[in-house]
């Protein structure tokens, strides 16, 4: 099988030029030769799945809605790369001028 | 107590109790570990942090707890003044967690994972955090974008993963008990080659809040020690309901039930692990096992597991594909690692990321990405979401006429470092034995059985219904009796003359 490896990378936020793309695409072409067996896995209703999917005690309970102390800004903020004024700081997305 | 040598081999609860009826301090306890992990984890790998003085004050703080309980005050938790460790996945509030990657370098979580607040309320001193395949992904701790972990049993050989230094360092008596992670073996495997007692729990017996995602509904925090009493009572602390993780329950009365031996324990043994292909020693330490749980009163038959033909597919894609969405917040703007130079936030982010994770994570992101690309998320993702569906029905036939299963952990005992490292598929077919039951979110543990040839340790797995754990502590008990591995230790001077020369 042939990877589209810069739509996968592009896909997964990597660098699509990484020359480690041509050997992982020769990983992922041995590893998806042999997962390639589920596809002989007999069908099921979603409703099938659904129902024998769920793992443990299978249940999901909610926690009470309640206000409760959340995490200090500051310290939430010093484990950023970078911040400022109280904000993560990020490239700037937007140019002011070059619209088009 | 004598020699600090004698004092760090002690199971946790051994430990515990000489603690509280004074024989030991805590202080001296948590000294001698450190001096220990000083002295020999060097050769072995075992930590990425050592708290060093903060766990000596940490030890003091339990001593005035311990002293305070000897003079008529309240009663001290249950491993008050114990010195323990984690694995580097787990957030501890001021300490660093790295998950052994480049990305975390430096990252020092605001909060504790609710496993790591459990085990401080039980008095333990948190002596430091523990080496691991780069966010838990591998199964010889090979992966570490730090340093490799070693074998205490042969330095050569590698210590299985992805909780390599948790097993390491119970293994190598560098702390009373360690926690680890397993997603699709990463307890187990470890546990079995390093020659400790490794549990993973029931899913939604024990909170994954603040443990680093890999694969969501497979993750489970659990106990890595030296004997099966300690699994269990570490077991018992962790586990139960938690607010911030919805898929948490407590467990339920039948589950914590008085212990009742193996007396008429119906055991299968899945055929489909008794193959050529698995280490004869190994196999014949899963028939020794048979006639011991046998000779206790328990009725050991073959049978036969369906659909493990699927497991290792099913699972590479699930977990995959779950850690690519969940490695997304790795972007490198609220922490993690952040590139240098970059010339627009897109490129920030590949760079951060391609910079950040090192080659089997990625890979494994993009092995994800590719199973839920548009095109293919049907034939792969949607097909191993199926397989798991088959898979978890065949758990529930064979526990209608089977009460455990008992089989191999790996398919052999620890092997050589950079033996499989070139091959993934060759690394991932490791887990071929443990992934069942991560799939199917059922109860697995494995327990020391022998040696081989080699003086390699070989384990054995035991797998329940969900919440079976205590009669995976009662079957393990009897293998404990029996194996005569408790008592023998790794030898560390051995083991640092066998890594110069390798």
């Amino acid at each position: 099988m042939e990877f589209d490896m810069a739509h996968l990378a592009r896909l997964s936020r990597r660098d699509p030029h990484d020359p480690a793309l041509k050997d992982l695409s020769e990983d992922l072409a041995s590893i998806v030769g042999y997962v390639g067996m589920l596809t002989a896995v007999p069908d099921r209703t979603p409703e099938e799945v659904a129902r024998e999917v769920t793992v443990g005690a299978g249940l999901v309970l909610l926690r009470e809605d309640a206000v409760r102390p959340s995490f200090d800004r500051a310290a939430l903020l010093a484990a950023s790369p970078s911040n400022e004024d109280g904000c993560y700081a990020v490239p700037v997305a937007i140019e002011k001028g070059v619209a088009k | 107590m004598s020699a600090s040598s004698d004092l760090v081999r002690l199971d946790a609860l051994e430990l515990a109790a000489r603690l509280r009826c004074r024989e030991v301090s805590s202080i001296e306890a948590t000294r001698a570990y450190l001096d220990r992990i000083e002295r020999y984890d060097g050769t072995i790998g075992a930590f990425l942090h050592v708290r060093g003085e903060d766990a000596l004050k940490d030890a003091e703080s339990a001593q005035h707890l311990l002293d305070a309980a000897a003079s008529g005050g309240p009663e001290a938790p249950a491993f008050c003044g114990v010195p323990v460790a984690l694995k580097d996945n787990l957030c501890t509030q001021g300490i660093p967690t790295t998950c052994a990657s480049r990305m975390l370098e430096g990252y020092i979580p605001p909060y504790d994972a609710t496993a790591v607040a459990r085990v401080k309320a039980s008095g333990a001193v948190l002596l430091g955090k523990l080496n691991m395949d780069e966010f838990a992904m591998g199964s010889s701790n090979e992966n570490s974008s730090v340093k490799p972990v070693r074998n205490p049993w042969d330095a050569t050989r590698v210590p299985g993963g992805s909780s390599g230094g948790s097993a390491a360092a119970a293994s190598a008596s560098f702390a009373a008990f360690a926690l680890g992670s397993d997603t699709g073996g990463s307890i187990r495997l470890p546990a079995a080659f390093c020659g400790v007692v490794g549990l993973k729990p029931t899913y939604g017996s024990v909170s994954r809040y603040g443990l680093v995602a890999f694969a969501s509904s497979l993750d489970q925090i659990g106990p890595l020690t030296r004997s099966v009493a300690d699994a269990e009572a570490v077991f018992g602390l962790l586990a139960g309901r938690d607010p911030h993780d919805a898929t948490t329950v407590e467990r339920p009365a039948s589950a914590v039930a008085a212990k009742r031996g193996v007396k008429g324990l119906r055991v299968g043994i899945p055929k489909e692990f008794l193959t050529d292909a698995v280490q004869p020693e190994v196999r014949d330490a899963v028939k020794r096992a048979a006639d011991w749980l046998s000779a206790e009163g328990a009725v050991c038959v073959e049978c036969a597991l369906p659909a493990v033909a699927s497991w290792i597919p099913a699972y590479y894609v699930v977990s995959s594909a779950e850690a690519s969405s969940n490695l997304a917040r790795f972007d490198g703007v609220r922490y993690g690692h952040r590139a240098a130079e970059y010339d627009s936030i897109a490129s920030m982010y590949s760079k951060s990321r391609s910079e950040g994770f090192g080659a089997e994570v990625k890979r494994r992101i993009l092995l994800g990405t590719f199973v839920l690309s548009a095109g293919y998320h049907d034939a792969y993702y949607g097909s191993a979401q199926k397989a798991r569906a088959h898979i978890r029905a065949g758990f529930d036939g064979v526990f209608r006429d089977h009460d455990v299963l008992l089989s191999p952990v790996a398919p052999q005992t620890a092997f050589r470092l950079g033996e499989k490292s070139g091959d993934p598929l060759q690394m991932y077919l490791q887990d071929i034995c443990t992934v069942g039951a991560s799939l199917a979110g059922i109860p697995a543990l494995s327990v020391p059985a022998g040696f081989d040839g080699e003086g390699l340790p070989i384990g054995l797995q035991l797998t329940g219904p969900a919440f079976s754990e205590n009669v995976l502590f009662d079957a393990a008990a009897c293998i404990e009796r029996s194996a005569g591995c408790r008592g023998r230790f790794p030898d560390l001077d051995r083991a640092a003359a066998a890594a110069k020369g390798a």
